[in-house]
């Protein structure tokens, strides 16, 4: 149930170790109302329907109580064809100042949240939309909304009192398991791969888990790779995450094994192919057995059947192309740029034409 | 009393475009108009010379969709458009919606007004000025700035003289080989931009699969740079700033490539000029390779000899091959120390006892890499 819950997209990256920064400057938790975003996206629900908002350009979560915004009266979502058109006119600009950075669907309304960048200048503005049953986009307010944020922590500054640091950290992804929020962050200067994760409620963000992979179709062991999308799932009753790489190995890691500030192996399970770069997974059950759901940049959406996953064999040797876990290539799912699970039946996805229109579109899980 | 009243209001304001248009015939003379008002911290559309029972019929509460039945403001484009959210309010004489988001200078919004058991239907297209249009952000700097990189050098840090718009970063950098033709892909495609604080600096990752050695992508596409080959790195003018705006002029700049750099740093090799004590003169140090520009402003700093971090100013010198310290107060005499954070890379992310690249299970360092490398320096 957990991982309907629970989506992802993207990098999970690079922090260095910053100890020396006394605990209680890593993070502080704030409660009050009316968050104020520099920006908006990744977005990841908790089981009981807390959004947790990434503000990438300040480095910082926030974890909103929706109220009386999760819903909009018509449970579930509706397709919308050029979305990106209707929301800029909603927002009172043209579609050129519109930038969708996510897609959530709520645990228990499943009314569909999207986060979205108005204006690409100066004055850019957060903007939450919810997509009801009906068809309704509501732009949320934020003036009363309840939330609190936590900061990631920066990295350390040799040089104390320096005032130019011109470090920042990226969130990419978020996804939330078994009470903890998981993190994946790429930094603007030093490459390197990490993993960091904060107990909900809010606590402190730890220090991180290198994570690393041997990488079959680059014949390398890559030490600092980023992630560009993960997922949790269960393999023989253990939580691991499931994460893709650009060019495509499919990587699981225990979560057990992620602990602060130690280096983690992961077990190559499947190269998916060359020239190709992951964009969004999600786990979802039919007929009886499960599977993931990828969308890539240039290898469309595949399905894969996750029942392999457990006896894998690590992929530790060159190969051309593609091995291990196989997958099928969903050829009616095109230009999916983010998914997540809709209901047990049907998936919901904003996916690009060819013309560049965004579309938000429900569709039957394959 | 009441035109002496709404003429004086009106010149307090700044009107700007405001063509107000009656429906159905025209409004009656003298009825409400629809105006832009600039006078606070965001620009509203405000409803004015509303009668006193218009004014008493607006003045109570309302939900969202019964009064946007009253005004309703969208962008001017097409039929039919979504009204923008906000809020409503009676202001003295005035029926206010203040826009959810602010209005985009230059774009035309159209406003419906239709007071409940009032005339007809009066509408306005309304838009604030068009913001001054000449470019005036250019490209700053480009790291590194040496002339030779090595093959597998890991990123750019492209600066530019004024804050930049939020799309932007791969569409607009381009490398070029000698013949002018484009190298395809050389660059890390991520979903996430790499941006400092105020978007002045950002950040280029070449993809590291294809700089490293003997991979797929390389006998496929060929690496992305190439010992002994001139490149041209471009900026296009294209690239929007904060404002909107393009640059003044694209940016190009050439440099050759050198063969790749596969060794860590080796910090044993850097020459270290100790300053006097009691002066503020800088400590140097000199590198025997250029070093990664941002890293170099953070994760090298100073020690006093109890162990404390020393203030001061750095500078980063030539080619990214010097960096100085000047403290904020005189040095003290004795052993200090020169600290150097892992996470410092050359720039082909080489650090101090580890390579970018390990490409062997049994040559992979699983343990946890030092914090930091302490240099110890003399200050007499």
């Amino acid at each position: 149930m957990w991982s309907i819950l629970l989506k992802s997209a993207v990098v999970l990256t690079a922090l260095v170790s910053w100890s020396g920064v006394p605990a209680a400057e890593r993070a502080a938790e704030v409660v009050a109302t009316g968050p104020a975003f520099k920006s908006i996206g990744p977005l990841a629900f908790s089981p009981d329907g807390v959004l947790l908002a990434g503000d990438t350009q300040s480095a910082a979560i926030f974890a909103l109580d929706l109220g009386k915004a999760a819903t909009g009266g018509a449970s579930g979502a509706k397709a919308i064809p050029a979305f990106d058109q209707k929301v800029a006119a909603l927002l009172g600009t043209d579609v050129r100042q519109i930038t969708v950075t996510d897609l959530a669907v709520h645990p228990t309304t499943r009314n569909a949240f999207v986060s979205v960048m108005r204006g690409q200048g100066n004055n850019a503005a957060a903007a939450l939309l919810r997509i009801d049953g009906a068809g309704a986009i509501e732009v949320i307010t934020f003036d009363q909304m309840s939330y609190s944020k936590v900061a990631l922590p920066n990295a350390p500054d040799a040089n104390p009192n320096d005032q130019r640091n011109s470090r920042t950290q990226s969130i990419t992804d978020m996804a939330f398991v078994d009470g903890r929020l998981y993190v994946a962050g790429l930094s603007n200067e030093e490459f390197s791969s990490k993993l960091r994760s904060v107990s909900y409620p809010f606590s402190t963000v730890d220090n991180g888990t290198s994570v690393e992979i041997y990488h079959g179709n680059h014949g390398q062991f890559e030490t600092r790779s980023p992630v560009y999308t993960f997922v949790p799932y269960k393999v023989k009753g253990e939580t691991n995450l499931i994460a893709g790489y650009l060019c495509t190995p499919l990587v699981k890691f225990p979560i057990d094994g992620l602990k602060a500030g130690a280096k983690i192996m992961g077990t190559t399970i499947a190269e998916l192919g060359n020239r190709n770069r992951p964009l969004d997974m999600i786990v979802y059950k039919k007929d009886g057995k499960e599977f993931l759901l990828m969308s890539n940049n240039s290898r469309g959406v595949m399905k894969i059947p996750t029942d392999g996953f457990d006896g894998a064999e690590s992929i530790t040797k060159p190969v051309a192309d593609k091995a291990g876990v196989k997958y099928e290539t969903i050829t009616a799912m095109k230009g999916v740029e983010q998914l997540d699970l809709l209901d047990a039946s049907r998936t919901i996805v904003l996916s690009r034409t060819d013309a560049g229109v965004l579309n938000l579109d429900v569709l039957a899980l394959p | 009393m009441w035109c002496l009243k709404s003429a004086a209001r009106a010149a307090a304001l700044f009107l700007f475009l405001a063509v107000a248009a009656a429906c159905a015939g025209g409004a009656p003379s003298g009825g409400p108009r629809i105006e832009l008002n600039r006078s606070g911290d965001r620009v509203t559309v405000d409803v004015v010379d509303l009668s006193a029972d218009e004014l008493r019929a607006l003045d109570r509460e309302r939900s969202r969709d019964e009064w946007v039945a009253i005004l309703r403001v969208t962008v001017a484009v097409g039929n039919e458009q979504p009204p923008m959210p906000g809020s409503y309010i009676v202001d003295g004489s005035r029926l206010r919606f203040t826009p959810m988001f602010p209005l985009d200078p230059g774009r035309s919004y159209q406003a419906t007004l239709n007071v409940p058991g009032g005339g007809p239907s009066v509408q306005a297209t309304l838009a604030l000025p068009a913001p001054d249009r000449t470019p005036t952000t250019v490209v700053s700097q480009v790291y590194p700035t040496s002339d030779t990189v090595p093959e597998n050098q890991l990123r750019f840090y492209i600066h530019f003289s004024a804050p930049m718009g939020l799309k932007g970063g791969l569409d607009y950098i381009h490398l070029l080989d000698e013949a002018g033709s484009e190298v395809v892909d050389p660059f890390l495609p991520l979903d996430t931009e790499f941006w400092n604080d105020d978007r002045t600096r950002y950040t280029v990752f070449f993809d590291p699969g294809r700089q490293k050695r003997g991979i797929a992508p390389i006998s496929e596409m060929g690496r992305s740079l190439t010992d002994g080959k001139v490149y041209t790195l471009v900026v296009d003018a294209a690239w929007r700033d904060g404002d909107d705006l393009p640059l003044t002029e694209p940016f190009r700049r050439s440099f050759s490539v050198g063969p790749p750099d596969e060794r860590p740093l080796d910090h044993t090799t850097w020459d270290l000029t100790a300053p006097r004590g009691g002066s503020t003169d800088p400590l140097t140090v000199a590198f025997r390779e250029p070093l990664d520009h941002g890293l170099l402003r953070r994760a090298l700093g100073v020690t006093a000899p109890d162990g404390a971090a020393i203030s001061g100013d750095v500078v980063v010198g030539k080619g990214e091959m010097v960096w100085s310290f000047a403290p904020k107060t005189p040095w003290a005499v004795g052993v200090h120390h020169l600290v150097a954070f892992a996470m410092l890379e050359d720039l082909a992310g080489n650090r101090i006892g580890r390579a970018f690249e390990v490409d062997q299970f049994d040559r992979s360092d699983r343990s946890a890499e030092p914090e930091k490398t302490l240099i110890p320096f003399t200050v007499r």
